[in-house]
This record gives structure tokens, sequence and C-alpha cells, in this order.
């Protein structure tokens, strides 16, 4: 009986998201333009507004505004591959159409286009060759798609593993050894796991037969695996080949415990020897315990950066815009270790978080600056404000593979 | 089918009723001796009988008499009574009656005899109004009149019983008050909409830009509309009945009488449409749908009986009964089962008094109680993809849209009392108090099954509206001033499970009190006779809404801290009109108006809501343009032309010293600029015959494309697209006007037409209606 969680945090994430490639891409500066970046800018109703999202050549310190940038999808941050970006819906009621951009010169081009069942909720997509599996969140089931030529191959109906009602809400994905794993939120009521039912569900696909395999679920307190809105990053294979995938437990608001778990390279079943719960921790400079992980991204040797909110720090009567609940964090997985990064707190809008060489960036909203931060990984350095400042909140950072 | 039975059964008996009478008719017609135009609302009253009439939008005018001798008096303000003698026999009598304008040379100013309308025009404060002239030969809706407004919008979602919204200079929503006879009806949204009002019903239509008179309460601070009803004759029955495209069906039926002083009269109005015109998909273009589950039903029936001997000069006793159904549309997904049903009791009593306890006193009174019923059920087991693929509902007990069962109880008690003294004829003040009482009972067990927990408590809201203006007129009536304060209070208790709470089963009690002020100041010079200047200036405030600060336990949060939404407005005006040739009336217009809005009230959080919070801050300026031509005795011209240009003024993001980006942006999804033009054909027997009067109308209605979200992009293509509209009508009438034959085509080009965010409009559409008076 005490399930909800708040909307707010679902808008959160919709604020929040970023991605970035799990790859390790070394800029090459004979490619120019192998980023991207989005931001977010709600509009006068506060019911929606508009995304802007442009390629730009560095990090250089720089403040972008969004005069050229193309206006893409307000709920689900836009996913590369190769050269080619698709522009998914995501859960708004704006737009039923996947765009497809690709790359040239530095700029994006648009190039074809998908029309989803109405309400589909569209907000990743992972490929295999030709084929692109997209995970329909509004309608419980993963569609497949010809990338190259945008038409439609199947749908996989995953109806049968709802738990609490026929839709267990498809979120992130990852492909490894043909097999497809998809995280399931099942939400209930369209807002938070049921309080009562602590486990975490992945359905793993064949992606020879495109038929489900099984469901394989954890029973361990975790709830939500998967970001709810459009990190793929939320579900991660480390140099090992281990899969991670990062818990949200009702975004922390239904006492769920939210942190990773693991299916270890070559297994099909969660790994009982790990567990890592970050909402249990006393962390040193955040004097609040913190709801979950939001945005991440993995950078090899167990080093996990990510954002995470800390709802302690909201005023009695939270305003979302002014108060900062975001925290900056660096995580070992292996040794089960996190670290407050001396970061300006953002507000629960902006929790991108990218990697571009050896720099981590974090788009945050702080009270001086909206922007990306960045901290060095081999110096450890950390920018005093945004290094790339932006007209609008911080929405995702990705980098092409050159 | 069974309304529709009870509605055609009143009309019978109305019918019976009038033509089993058996007195002798008196017609006729007053005009203006000048110029021969009609006087509206002219009084015809027989002494000796105690009774009397007004005359119509045409002059004319009609009474049912004993035989015998009389003495007629006819009266208009401004003009020579007339006196006239006369012998009813049985036989039908005709009486035309000319009245001679008073010139009452006060100085240099010529003060003339004047409607009530041209004289809320010449008012200090800004404002527009529609007149039943202008409301004639309408078969649409209300929607339909007041877009051709300068400075007005009506933000329609669908067609018949859709949301509409009034947006005024750009503001719109809960900053716009809507009232009828100077009552408020914000918070009777759910029940009733604007265009369920009948045309026929309305004697004129004010809107107020910028500032709101005292007498109308309500906490509005970008303007108001005030449909004022008509005052029907002693004794009159009218009934009407329109069928129209998507099988829309409208019916109306009044009937008074006035016997020794009392007044009893009962009337209603039946809506049905199945609104199943074609539409493009919004979020997948080049796909057409019809559409097929946006049913309405309205039926509004109600009753009054007046005394005017029971020492106040009118004490009123009146009854009402609306009920609706609406089925919901879906738009951005298919919807087959949503729909929602409402039924509502209304109970008012009006009292008036003249020369209360001293002269010059005039006391104005309004008790109302209402008891309101609201269901919305969403409890659909299986979804539908738009070419029917099955899909499974929302939660595990159904819904198409967020599963609902709702069945929400509210009972609204409601006090007015105005007084109006004239101290003289320089000084004037007017104390005007509203204060509503309202207590909700909600329930929605599938919707607390769904989350788990209890998402609605009782509630109890009290809220105080008062003002005091003062209106000074110098000796010659070449300056009129009017200054006003108002005070407001709000009051909500009520429960709320804690946004953060984990356990859920504890509700806190929650009380939100809120006052707050504002003041107005309005000033009128006459330069000629022909022309004048006006000028005012308003701080107003709109006190947060129970659900802005309370949320609806679900979908949003609670806002407790929200502080009140303000606006300052200030307008220049400059008013031209002349009659020259003797006959032919031109009126010009001109305002300029400048807002800043503060604090604005919006949700945060995007697609998916969360709570309401002081956020916005923007600055409009505008300008309106309106021209009224009679061109030729029988052509009228008009056209009005707007430009509001609002932008967001904020400097920083909110609680940052970061750069708000879209600083100086045109405020999206409003429009910023459209215009109207229209010309009229009237003529008496224009296809021959006796009494009979033709009147027909083109009307073209432009909106420039506006956008969709803050342009930042040059890439930007999501915009609200251009509208050009033409509508035209045929009004036709026979006997005196007793019987109208009207037919009105609407966007006769059948242009692809959006409203705000994109909602699809009809495509060309026709209406027909037949309407007969019993004089």
């Amino acid at each position: 009986m005490n399930n909800k969680l708040s909307f707010l945090s679902l808008v959160i994430l919709l604020a929040v998201l970023t991605a970035c490639h799990k790859d390790d891409p070394t800029p090459n500066p004979e490619n120019t333009r192998n980023i991207l970046f989005s931001v977010r800018i709600p509009d006068a109703s506060g019911m929606s507004g508009s995304v802007y999202t442009q390629l730009i050549d560095n990090i250089d310190a720089a403040t972008y505004d969004n005069k050229t940038a193309i206006p893409t999808a307000y709920a689900t941050p836009p996913v590369i591959i190769d050269d080619y970006v698709f522009d998914l819906p995501g859960l708004t009621t704006e737009t039923d159409i996947i765009k497809k951009y690709v790359r040239v010169n530095g700029q994006l081009v648009f190039e074809k286009s998908f029309t989803c069942p109405a309400g589909s909720g569209a907000i990743s997509l992972v490929t295999k060759g030709d084929k692109a599996y997209v995970a329909m969140r509004g309608l419980g089931l993963i569609l497949i798609l010809n990338h190259k030529t945008m038409a439609e191959i199947g749908r996989i109906d995953l109806s049968e593993y709802g738990v609490g009602d026929r839709n267990p809400d498809p979120a992130m994905m990852l492909i490894r050894d043909n097999l497809l794993y998809v995280g399931l939120n099942q939400i209930v009521g369209g807002m938070t796991p049921d309080p009562k039912r602590a486990k975490t569900d992945v359905v793993i696909i064949d992606t020879n037969t495109d038929a489900v395999q099984k469901m394989i679920t954890d029973e361990r307190g975790y709830s939500m695996p998967t970001n709810i809105m459009g990190d793929i990053q939320s579900i991660f294979m480390d140099e090992n080949k281990d899969i991670y995938i990062n818990c949200m437990a009702g975004l922390g608001y239904i006492g769920h415990k939210g942190g990773l778990l693991r299916i270890k390279a070559g297994e099909t079943v969660f790994d009982n020897s790990y567990e890592f719960c970050v909402t249990d921790k006393t962390i040193e400079g955040i004097d609040y315990p913190l709801d979950c992980l939001r945005d991440m991204v993995y950078t090899g040797n167990g080093k996990l950066y990510a954002c995470a909110s800390v709802s302690g720090y909201y005023s009695p009567t939270p305003d979302y815009s002014a108060d900062r609940v975001v925290v900056s964090l660096e995580i070992d997985i292996k040794n089960k270790t996190v670290k407050k990064l001396d970061i300006p707190r953002g507000n629960i809008f902006a929790t991108a978080v990218g990697r571009y060489g050896d720099n981590i960036l974090f788009g945050l909203a702080t009270q001086t600056g909206n922007g990306f931060y960045t901290y060095n990984q081999k110096t450890k350095a950390i920018s005093e404000s945004p290094v790339i400042n932006t007209a609008g909140f911080p929405f995702c950072f990705k980098v092409f593979k050159d | 089918m069974r309304r529709t039975f009870f509605i055609l059964v009143c009309f019978l008996l109305a019918c019976l009723y009038a033509e089993a009478q058996q007195t002798t008719r008196l017609n006729g017609k007053v005009t203006d001796k000048s110029n021969g135009h009609p006087l509206v609302g002219a009084d015809v009253y027989i002494q000796t009988l105690q009774k009397g009439t007004a005359s119509a939008a045409n002059g004319t005018y009609s009474l049912e008499i004993p035989d015998g001798i009389y003495e007629i008096s006819i009266s208009y303000v401004g003009y020579k009574t007339q006196k006239k003698r006369i012998q009813l026999n049985g036989k039908e009598r005709y009486l035309n009656v000319q009245l001679t304008a008073i010139s009452e040379h006060l100085n240099e100013v010529t003060i003339i005899g004047k409607s009530k309308t041209q004289a809320l025009r010449e008012n200090a404060m800004p404002v527009s109004v529609i007149n039943m002239e202008q409301l004639q030969g309408m078969v649409g809706n209300i929607s339909d009149i007041l877009s051709k407004t300068s400075g007005m919008q009506v933000r329609m979602s669908g067609a018949a019983g859709s949301n509409a919204r009034l947006s005024v200079r750009g503001l719109e929503g809960k900053r716009i008050g809507y009232f009828m006879d100077d009552l408020a009806m914000n918070d009777n949204n759910e029940f009733l909409d604007i265009n369920d009002i009948p045309i026929d019903f309305i004697e004129r239509i004010e809107i107020y830009k910028g500032i709101v008179p005292a007498r109308l309460g309500g906490s509005s601070i970008g303007g108001a509309v005030n449909f004022v009803m008509k005052e029907f004759p002693a004794r009159y029955a009218d009934a009407s009945y329109s069928f129209g495209s998507f099988n829309t069906h409208k019916a109306n039926f009044t009937f008074r009488r006035n016997k020794n002083g009392y007044k009893a009269g009962i009337g209603g109005y039946y809506t049905f449409a199945d609104n199943d015109y074609e539409m493009e998909l919004s979020l997948q273009p080049g796909r057409y749908i019809r559409r097929d589950h946006d049913g309405f039903e309205k039926l509004t029936v109600g009753g009054s009986f007046t005394s005017t001997r029971w020492w106040f000069d009118e004490v009123e006793l009146e009854g009402i009964y609306i009920t609706s159904k609406k089925e919901i549309q879906g738009i951005e997904y298919n919807i087959q089962q949503a729909g929602n049903h409402s039924r509502v009791w209304v109970l008012n009593n009006h009292i008036e008094k003249r020369d209360f306890l001293l002269e010059g006193l005039n006391l104005d009174i309004n008790n109302a109680v209402t008891y309101s019923l609201y269901e919305f059920r969403d409890t659909a087991m299986t979804r539908y993809d738009w070419d029917g693929t099955p899909y499974a509902p929302v939660s595990a007990y159904g819904g198409e849209i967020k599963g609902y069962d709702t069945r929400n109880k509210a009972v609204n008690t409601f006090q007015r009392t105005n007084l109006e003294y004239s101290i003289d004829k320089r000084h004037r003040i007017n104390f005007s108090s509203q204060y509503r009482f309202v207590r909700g009972v909600p329930n929605d067990s599938l919707r607390d099954k769904i989350v788990g927990y209890q998402t609605a408590f009782n509630s109890t809201m009290h809220n105080w509206v008062t003002g005091l203006s003062y209106e000074y007129n110098t000796d010659n009536q070449k300056i009129t001033n009017v200054f006003t304060g108002r005070f407001y209070y709000y009051k909500m208790q009520t429960k709320l499970i804690p946004a953060f709470a984990v356990i859920k089963d504890t509700p806190e009690d929650i009380t939100n009190e809120k006052s707050d002020f504002g003041i107005s100041e309005a000033i009128r010079y006459r330069l000629t006779d022909q022309s004048l200047i006006k000028a005012s200036a308003a701080y107003d405030v709109r006190l947060p809404s129970g659900e802005e600060l309370v949320g609806d336990g679900f979908l949003i949060e609670p806002a407790g801290n929200l502080n009140p939404e303000w606006n300052a407005s200030f307008n220049a005006g400059f008013m031209y009109d002349s009659r020259y040739n003797g006959r032919n009336r031109f009126q010009w217009e001109i305002n300029g108006f400048m807002m800043f809005l503060k604090d604005m009230i919006r949700l945060t959080g995007g697609s998916l809501q969360s709570k309401y919070e002081n956020f916005g801050q923007m600055r409009t300026l505008g300008v309106e343009l309106e021209t009224k031509w009679d061109a030729t005795p029988w052509l009228y011209l008009w056209g009005n032309l707007t430009y509001q240009d609002l932008r967001d003024t904020r400097k920083y993001q909110p609680g940052s010293m970061v750069a708000n980006p879209t600083k100086g942006d045109r405020i999206p999804n409003i429009p910023y600029f459209f215009t109207n033009i229209g010309a009229e054909l009237h003529r008496e027997n224009f296809f021959g015959g006796k009494g009979q009067n033709t009147r027909l109308f083109v009307d073209c209605s432009f909106v420039e494309e506006y956008f969709y979200n803050f342009e930042q992009s040059i890439h930007q293509e999501r915009r609200i697209p251009r509208a050009e509209t033409v509508n035209a009508g045929l009004e036709h009438s026979f006997r005196d006007r007793t019987i109208f034959l009207k037919f009105q085509m609407n966007n006769v080009t059948d242009k692809q037409v959006f409203s705000e965010f994109n909602r699809p409009l009809p495509g060309r559409n026709f209406s027909v209606k037949l309407r007969y008076i019993w004089k």
C-alpha cells in the first residue's frame, strides 16, 4: 500500500538522461564533430518543451546556443549507432516517429523515419547487423526494424512477462553473445514497481530466432532494472563481458534496494555472488542516503561514473527547479566504493554523464552554471565551472566511434 | 432518447399554451426618428394594466392585451417619452413609434441617448461588447462569436462539447474570469462550458481586457467575459431546433409569463453530437482517421419564480438541473471507452432592491447552492492501436489513459452581495462581496487500487473576494474616473500523502491560507461628441487554485508554497464614433496595451507532470484595431486586428544565476497575430412579401502561424500552422421576426485548422436552424 513514487521522479528521469557508448572512443583530431550533445528547454506551459541536439568538435571551453541545433524528442536522448543517430519518441505524446539521421560533414542529415504504433513509448534501440531492436515501453513489446531501410521486420510480445499487469515495461537493452537482455521495469499504475515486490526481472531473447528464451528474476530486494527512460548505459558490459545492471528501485521512494546486479560472462542467470547496494551507504560529503544512481558511464578497470539523486536535499516544500539534489560520483564496482566528486550539486532536471578521452563530463544545472563539468581521470582535476556551457539543461553527451 | 422526448414534450406544451390565448395582439417597432435605426430595449408599457415589454434587437415589440382603450407609454433612455392612445377590438394592431433623442448640451459636450452597449464601450475600462444584433443570425456557438473580437481567442480542442478556453490578450485559463449575469462561473467549468449557452438567450457579451470591474468578483488577472442574459418580455415563448454536421442537434426553449407582479418561467436546452469528423493524426502525419469516440450529450432545464411584490423590487427563486455525457476522443492514441458523466443541481435566489434603505443605494444579492456529481470512467481491459491491433490496458485493473473510476461529489455554497450607491451625478460607489464555500468528496477506488494507496481526500475551501470602486464623473460628463480596490482571501483544508513518504498510509492534514489585494485605475476623457480617449492601469493577483495547491494526490504533487500570480497591466485607447449622412455610423477604436505577469503558476516537470511552481515571468506588448461601419442602410462592414507580443522576460533560470536561454523569446502556443473581417447584408422584404427580414453574412478569420515551443533553432519545424477560415450564413425571418430560418456554413473552404498544441478542428461543416417566437 505504499508505492507511490512521485511523478517528480519520473519527470526527473525524463529530464536527466544521458548516456555514452560503453566503448572507449578516442578522439581523432582529423574527424571533426564527433561529439553529440543535447539540451532540454521546458516550454512556458511546463507540460512539454524542446530538446536541441548538435555536434561539436571538442570539449574546449565554449558556450553553445541552439541556433543551428536539430530539434529532437523531448523525453529520450538520441541513440548513436556508427555514423547514424536515431531519435526515438520516448514516453511523450508529441511524436510517434523514429527519425534516423546520418552524420555528414559534421552535420546531422535526416535520412529516414519509421512511424511507431500510437503510444509506443519507444525508448531504447540496439542493433545486430541490419536488425534494430526497439523497446516499446508503452506497449510491452520489442519492435524489430531493419535499420537500413527503416522497415518493420517483426514484434516480440512481452505481455506474458508482466507482473501486476500485462505490460512488463521493457526499458534498456544490451546484446551479448547473440542474446538480447532486456531490463523490465514492471511499473504498476504508471509510476513505480509494486512496493511489495522487491524483485528484478530481465528477459532474455535469442537474436537468431527472435524468440524469448526466458525471464530471469533476482529476489535480493532490488527492483526496476535499467533506466526507466533512456540511459542505455544503465545496462553495460565490462572488459570481462560481465553484464552490470543498474536497479533504480522506484527511484528510491518505495524502500527497495538500489544499485548494481551482475550477470556473468557466458551465463544467463543473475550472479548470486555479486550485489552492490548504493542506497544504504554513508558517503563522505553527502549528508543523506542516495535515492538511486541515475545516468552513468563505465570506463574500465571497475570505474563507473554516475549522477545520483539525494532527496534529503529537497527543501521542506520541494522546489524542483531551485533545489540542488544531484551529486556526481566516482564508483568502484569491483571494490564497491563510492566517492563524491567535488562538483557542485545540480537540480533534478540534468543528470547527464559522458566520456571524452580521459575526461568524464557531468551535465548539470547548478546554481552558477548549466553545462558539462569535467573530471579528468588521470589528473583528477575537476573544472570549477562548466567547460561546455549550454543554453538549456544538459540532456546527453555522446561520442561517435571514429 | 428519453431526453429528446422530454424536450419535444416541453416544446409542444409551450406551443399549445401560447396558441391557446385569445387576446388581441399589439405589434410595432420603435425607431430613432433621426436615422430610422431600431431602438433596442425600449420600454413599451400600459400603466392601467401594469403590463409592458421591451423592444427586441430590431426594435420590434409585441404585446397581448385584453380589448379596450389604453394609453401606451414608449420610453428609451436619452429619448423623449411618447404616449399613444389606442383602441383594441380583437383585431391585431400595429403601432410603430419614432422617438426623438434628447440632446442635452452641457458646456461643449453633447450627450445623446445611447444603448447599454454603447454606454459600456464608452466606459473608462478597456472593454469590447458584443450586442444582440451581432449575435442574431448565428447558428453556431459562442466560440464562433467571441473569436471575432479583437484581442480575444477561444482555444477549442474539438467540436461540440470540447473544452473551450478563453484567451484575452494572450492570458488564458484560470487567469480569465467567466461570468453569467455577473456571477463567477470559473469554478463550474466541469459542468458549464461557454458553448453550452444558447445564443438566443444572450442579451450581450462584455469582454473586459486587463481590468475587471469590482462588481464582478472572482480572482482573474487577465480580464473577464460576462454573459448578460436576456430579460424576456412579460409573456414570451421561444423555441428553436438546429441540426448540423457530425450529427449535431441543438434544441432550446423558454417560456415566460408575468402576471400581477409575479413572473414564472421555464426553459432548457439540449445538445447532442457525434463529432465524427475526419482528422489527420498529428503524431502520424499523412494518416487520417474519422473520430469515433467523441460523442457528447447535454441537457439543461430550469425554472424560476419571481415576485415584484415582496418589498424588494424583485425576489427570484431559480432551480436548474444539468446533465452531460462526454466520450473522450483520443488524439495521440486511440481511446474507445473512456468518458465522463456529470450532473449538477442548482438552487439560486436573486434579490434586487433600488433605493434600498436610502435613495440612490441599489442592492443586488445572489445566494446559491450547487450539488454536483462528476464521474469519469477509464476501465477498458483492452487498448487498441489506430488500426485495431489490441494491447494490454495501462494497469491490471484496466484503463486506456491511466485507469480511473472517479466519482467526485461537491457542494458549493455561494453568496454575492453588490451595493451601488449614487451619491449624486458625479460620485458613485460600488461595493461587491463574493463568498464561496466548497466541500469536495472525491472517490476513485480503482485509482487507489492501481497505485496502492488513497489518492484523494475530502476537502473544504473558503474563498472570499471583495471589491470597492469609486467612480467620479465631471458635471459635463467629459471625464469619468474609476478607482477599484480588491481583497482576496482563500483557505483550503484537506489531507495529503506526503510526496516523499515511503509508507503511504498516513495522510497529513494540510491547510493552505492565502490573502492578497489588487487595485486598478481607469480614466476616460471625451475629446469631442464623437471621440474619446481612455487609459487604465491595474495591479491584480490570482490566488492559486485548490488543484494547484494540493495537487490531485497522484499526477500532481502538492505545492503549499505557491505564491499568487500577479499582473500589472496598462491600456491606452482612442475611440471614434460618428454618424454622418444623417444615418450611417462609423466606429473606429484602437487600443495599445502592456502587461507584466510575474510568478506565473505552471506545471513543472515535462510531459509526465509533477507539481505547480511559480516559474514564469513574461511581458506583453500589443495593439488592437477595430472598425465597424454601416456603409449603407443595408450593408454593415466590420473588421479587427490584434497583434500581441508575449515574451519571456526571466533573466535567470529558476533558483540560479544562470542566464535564461529563452529570455526575449516569444511565449509558445499563443497566437500573436490574428485578424477578422466581415460583411453583412440586411434588408427587409428582400424576397418580397411583408414583415420579412433577411440577413446574409460572411466572416473571414486569419490566425498567423505560431510556435509550438520556444523557437531556438533555425531547424525548428514544429509550429501550429496558419489558419484561414471563412464562415457564411443566411437568416430569414417571417411574420415580423416571429419565425426564423437560419443556415450557416463554417470553414467554407474546408481548410485544415488546428488549435493549440495542434488539436485538429472540424473542416467544412454546416448547420440549419428553425426558431419560433411567441410574443
